[in-house]
């Protein structure tokens, strides 16, 4: 691209069709009928949002001159102009101006140009752009079928989208123009069916974190998922390349090698499985190296990942790799690997066919003594890994050929001893890298995995690391307790290596080689005799948390035996834990390994067993703590659910609080200050009252001391008019470092905020993954913190929200991780939900959709009646007990069921109405 | 580096030996000979090119005959002129790739784009005194394979422009033409101060025209050709299926720069070229 210089100013004066329906390539000039002529260049690649930079001259011979009248100034700072064509007609301005101006022919051509008018909205409506996401996959999937409409989809829209996004966010950030334009080298994966994640390569990663853009990026993807209505995982991964380019070509550059030999320090991690794929998304650049004593040892590790759309190179300089790649593009050069880990799903490894790679890898294995072959079972979400636990003759004839199974379901442990806020994928890719490192030379690991003794054992390595370093509870200089326990492997701290039929239990120390901290680890790994028991660690979590809890004195934990028939309902059966609370306690707590579904909770609950996974922490402690009446059965928050749709009927219920960054926030003594001094009608007209906090609900004297916010994008438009008062605003902003962002971040929450309810209406809010719910009232001038749902509706707003029902239902979909708090969701939580028949939806032109009571004349009676007599409370407290089980009984009865159901059963008819409403 | 006076590009024999070394540094170890060709033109062009269900071989000044050119499978644009100016075919990109047989007899085969050089985009690093005519390569697939294999060391590094580092070892100084076609290289590689993937994209050019029909495996268009059923893309779309063309699109909009139309098309090239066994 080469900028004509000095050019600051032209006018849109022609244009070039690709098409005669549609965009066109704006065509710029000096005046009609030039000599020469120029396109202009935006801010960012494809976004009708951006800004122009400059002009750079052009050549064509279809330029078609526009009539003088269409002619628009444009200078360098502008938005950015379209031209765009229909049917004879010309429309050239802003995305929005078009966009209006074509208002009469939204459905004509969203029937023949679902793609262009989505390109339009994306910019001009991106509220209601999903509607026309909906339409295009549809017509592409009528016209060429559904496989090329999920290709679009993936690699035309979510992955260009994406990329506009992460570009504005590194313009405003200031970074160089080379960057912002490699962040094409993105990655875009569809984990599953309209379900996305995101990787950086790491040097964007490192930069986005430096120009704290992290957070701001990941928040954008969220809302770019709602916008185009597909999932977007939220979290970046980041992936190490390669750039070869720094390495100039020279006449005496000799060739690079590794220190020593062509295979040392290198790793080939070979993936095979969905689930696998999955977990190798997360690998990247080992974070510490063991320390066997022998000096430096290799430290910079290039990832490579040698499947999909990338390749990697033949040569990676003198730096060692760890290469990953894909089972069917497994390569026949992994007699370059020292270590070579296969990360691999159940289903691949016990699949009817032998995997084509096992028996190169067995080969490779035998081929040389230096070379360590690991077979990395990926961990199913919801169960034990097969691959690690049975010890059946199918079983030995798959893992006979790896020198042994590293022990990755150390990830959940509760024990876990590494990084507390990796989530549990990114767990397992820390173990995999961290077994390979272990298994380098000189490590002591390697020389145990191929000493004869151990060649032919089916053995299980496992590994933990730490930077501190506990004492156990012998008092031993031992690792921290418990490290290396896990459901596949029992290590019981008080009992000896030799007592735990371990074949070798290494200490070690490394270095961690993390950015942001440099120091030291200390670790310790086993390889010991597989055979797991998940009856022992349960135990010993169990009593671990009663002694947490301090109430071991008046329990007595003791194995029970478990009522033949839950068995039944188990898949893996030899992987549970009964336990009696007491003597007293009426009902035994069934501690499992998988996550039982709504049938095994049902059959648990006639034979008066509650049941919990073992990772389910809050779910036990709440059954220890008899933090409520135990209700049997007892629905515990960790659930296998069958799928679950969302449902048209309910999109625009729910509505994010606005984005900070899309405000200006003042103080209300500096907004009182910057009004009697400069303040402008137009500007105090949108001040809005900031609110953060539901407990100032019954506060009044603080809604006087509330803080005060102002769009951002209104505080723009009136400096562009030359307001000075809206200039002083932008003192107010908390970071003012490198280019303000003129554009909204988050748009539609920011428009239903600031939009006023009709009068029959209220507004509510709803604190994000507060259970039981917590709701407020949102009077008119305010505006709520991000961490809210916005509801609008009558009194059926905090009726239902409030309810039982809903309760179960936010329950059990609220999204959990081991990273993040848990959270509702608009999609996940709300859009899923199946509003009962008592209530009704109306959707709105311009607004949300609002729920209303329903016209069932009976229960809007009770409901009216209820608010009439002194008003409904939104607090379940004990004064308002029996109105809000009243209530709950109203509610349920209108779903069929009785106020005594149990959450179970309630669960289970919301499923059920949410497959029939999704039909 | 020098170069004197004269008009821009690389200079021509007129009458003298070529002194052809780059033929004898073939290395064709392990790489196929039957890689595809891509051929890259306007959207206006290809629109005719579908109509006519042929890529008709057009009059090369260079040359002085009727040729098509392709470049082994890299799908570097090829302007008309060496100004530095935004051209029809970088706004409006239009690609075909076909299998290598769709050239059964190469009129010549050159390891840059012979059309760049006339025009002297690689003046700044090319050796003044070797004449366009010393680079030309054997006009076979063997020749191909073996520029590839000597100079890229696979497949994959030749798709990215990037040169074996140890190329120059045992390259003597006096053997000019190779050091000249290594320098011009540079401008492909990755770190470039002006990327252009031509400059060691292998030319392929074809006296003949190249039916679609059993040549043309794939085509890479605007999305916007999915769209618009009233008009004619519909018949568009539908010739493609007739020629048993398969097609990928990219996004186009106006305000996007050459470069990323570019780097968007070679990502979609490359994915199809790993899904078809060729990286």
């Amino acid at each position: 691209m080469t900028l004509s210089e000095g050019i600051t100013e032209l006018s849109v004066v022609g244009y070039v069709p690709l098409k005669d329906r549609g965009f066109a390539l704006p065509c710029f000039a000096s005046g009609p009928r030039p000599n020469t002529w120029y396109t202009a260049v935006c801010s960012v690649d494809g976004d009708h949002g951006g800004s122009i930079v400059g002009f750079e001259t052009f050549e064509s011979e279809d330029i078609c001159e526009l009539p003088t009248d269409l002619q628009v100034r444009a200078s360098v700072g502008d938005r950015w102009l379209d031209v765009f064509l229909w049917d004879g007609a010309i429309f050239v301005g802003l995305a929005e101006a078009v966009w209006n101006s074509v208002s009469s022919l939204h459905d004509t051509i969203a029937e023949a140009a679902p793609l262009t008018l989505l390109d339009l909205a994306l910019v001009a409506d991106r509220e209601n752009a999903w509607k026309l996401v909906d339409v295009a996959f549809e017509f592409i999937s009528a016209r060429f079928g559904e496989e090329k409409a999920s290709t679009w989809r993936r690699d035309t829209l979510v992955r260009q989208q994406a990329l506009i996004l992460l570009r504005q966010i590194a313009v405003d950030a200031g970074m160089a123009a080379e960057e912002v334009s490699d962040l094409n080298q993105i990655e875009i994966n569809e984990t599953d069916a309209g379900q996305f994640s995101i990787g950086l390569p790491d040097w964007a990663t490192s930069t986005f974190e430096k120009e704290g853009c992290i957070e701001r990026a990941e928040a954008g993807l969220v809302e770019l998922g709602e916008t185009l209505q597909v999932k977007i995982d939220h979290e970046l991964h980041q992936y190490k390349e390669i750039d070869i380019s720094e390495e100039e070509v020279t006449e005496d550059q000799s060739v690079a090698e590794s220190p020593s030999g062509q295979d040392e320090g290198n790793i080939l991690i070979v993936v095979a499985g969905k689930r696998a794929k999955e977990i190798a998304r997360h690998i990247s650049a080992p974070e510490w190296v063991p320390d066997w004593g022998g000096g430096e040892g290799l430290t910079d590790y290039a990832v490579r990942r040698l499947g999909g759309n990338r390749i990697g190179f033949e040569d990676a300089g003198a730096r060692p790799v760890i290469d990953i790649v894909e089972e069917e593009s497994f390569p026949d050069l992994f007699v370059r690997y020292e270590v070579v880990v296969y990360l691999v799903d159940d289903a691949v490894l016990f699949g009817g066919k032998m995997s084509s790679v096992i028996f190169p890898l067995a080969q490779h294995r035998s081929d040389d003594g230096n070379y360590v072959v690991l077979l990395a079972p990926s961990l199913p979400v919801e169960g034990p890994s097969r691959a690690l636990n049975l010890d059946d003759k199918l079983l030995f004839r798959r893992i006979y050929h790896f020198h042994t199974t590293v022990d990755t379901s150390i990830a959940r442990s509760p024990f876990w001893s590494g990084n507390p806020r990796r989530s549990l994928d990114r767990r397992v890719a820390d173990i995999v890298v961290g077994a390979a490192m272990l298994c380098l030379r000189p490590s002591p690991i390697a020389e145990e995995l191929s000493s004869k003794d151990l060649m032919d054992q089916n053995s299980i390595f496992s590994f933990a690391v730490s930077q501190s370093l506990h004492r156990n509870s012998r008092g031993g200089s031992g690792f921290g307790e418990m490290a290396l326990a896990s459901e596949s492997v029992w290590a019981e701290p008080d009992y000896t290596a030799t007592y735990r039929r371990a074949f070798a239990h290494i200490e070690f120390r490394g270095r961690t080689l993390h950015r942001r901290s440099m120091g030291e680890v200390f670790g310790v790994a086993e390889i010991s005799q597989r055979g797991p028991d998940f009856q022992s660690f349960a135990y010993a979590l169990v009593e671990r948390m009663l002694s947490g809890v301090r109430i071991a004195t008046t329990f007595e934990v003791s194995a029970e035996v478990i009522p033949p028939d839950i068995f039944d309902y188990l898949d893996c059966p030899e992987f549970c834990l009964g336990v009696k609370l007491g003597p007293h306690c009426p009902y035994g707590l069934l501690v499992t390994a998988e996550a039982p579904s709504l049938d095994l909770l049902r059959v648990a609950g006639l034979n008066n067993w509650v049941v919990a996974r073992y990772t389910d922490n809050e779910t036990i402690q709440e059954i220890l703590l008899g933090e409520r009446n135990i209700e049997v059965p007892l629905l515990p928050r960790e659930l296998k659910l069958p799928e679950v749709c969302r449902l048209s009927a309910n999109r625009g219920l729910a509505t994010r609080g606005i984005d900070p960054r899309d405000v200006v926030r003042l103080g209300r003594e500096e907004f009182e200050r910057w009004r009697n001094e400069s303040g402008d009608a137009d500007l105090v007209g949108c001040a809005r009252r900031y609110k953060t906090s539901l407990r100032d609900e019954a506060d009044t004297s603080s809604l006087s001391e509330q803080d005060v916010v102002l769009p951002l994008a209104e505080v723009f438009n009136e400096i562009d008019k030359g307001n000075s008062a809206a200039k002083e605003l932008l003192s107010f902003l908390p970071d003012r470092k490198g280019r303000l962002s003129r554009g909204s971040k988050r748009p539609s929450d920011l428009r239903v905020a600031w939009s006023v309810p009709s009068r029959s209406t209220e507004r509510y809010i709803i604190d994000d993954g507060v259970l039981p719910v917590s709701i407020g009232e949102l009077e008119p001038d305010e505006v709520p913190a991000q961490r809210f749902f916005i509801i609008e509706g009558d009194v059926s707003v905090p009726v239902l929200f409030t309810s039982r029902i809903f309760s179960v239902w936010a329950r059990s979909t609220l999204s959990r991780s081991t990273s993040w708090m848990s959270r509702f969701s608009v999609r996940g939580t709300f859009e899923t939900f199946p509003i009962p028949d008592l209530f009704d939806l109306r959707r709105s032109v311009e607004g949300p959709t609002q729920l209303f009571l329903g016209q069932q004349g009976h229960v809007k009676k009770v409901l009216l009646s209820i608010q009439g007599r002194g008003g409904f409370s939104f607090i379940r407290d004990g004064d308002n007990a029996y109105i809000n089980e009243y209530i709950d009984e109203v509610i349920l009865d209108g779903i069929g069921l009785k106020i005594d159901s149990s959450d179970v059963e309630i669960l289970q008819r919301l499923l059920e109405m949410n497959h029939l409403r999704a039909k | 580096m020098n170069r004197g006076t004269h008009s821009p590009g690389i200079n021509r024999r007129r009458g003298t030996v070529p002194d052809r070394q780059l033929r004898k540094r073939a290395q064709p170890t392990g790489v196929s000979e039957a890689l595809p060709l891509v051929h890259i033109t306007p959207v206006g062009v290809a629109n005719e090119i579908v109509k006519s269900r042929k890529i008709e071989a057009r009059h090369c000044k260079v040359f002085g005959v009727n040729l098509v050119y392709f470049f082994v499978m890299r799908p570097a644009y090829r302007m008309r002129n060496g100004e530095k100016k935004s051209h029809q075919i970088n706004r409006f990109p239009f690609v075909f790739v076909a299998d290598a047989s769709a050239v059964e007899a190469p009129y010549h085969v050159y390891p840059f784009d012979t059309g760049g050089a006339v025009n002297g985009v690689f003046d700044e690093l090319a050796d003044p005194y070797v004449c366009l005519e010393d680079y030309e390569l054997e006009p076979n697939y063997s020749a191909v394979a073996g520029q590839i294999g000597w100079a890229f060391g696979s497949v994959a590094t030749y798709f990215d422009g990037e040169v074996r580092k140890d190329i120059l070892q045992e390259v003597p100084r006096h053997e000019t033409v190779t050091r000249s076609f290594v320098d011009i290289t540079r401008l492909a590689r990755s770190g470039s101060n002006q990327p252009d993937k031509r400059a060691s994209a292998i030319e392929v050019a074809s006296r003949h025209d190249v039916n679609l029909k059993g040549n043309i495996r794939l085509a890479i268009l605007p999305k916007q050709y999915l769209e618009d059923p009233s008009s004619n893309n519909v018949d568009f779309m539908e010739r493609l299926k007739e020629e048993d063309i398969e097609w990928k699109v990219y996004n186009w909009q106006p305000n996007t720069t050459p470069d990323e139309f570019q780097d968007e098309i070679a990502q979609i090239a490359r994915a199809w070229f790993k899904e078809n066994g060729f990286l």
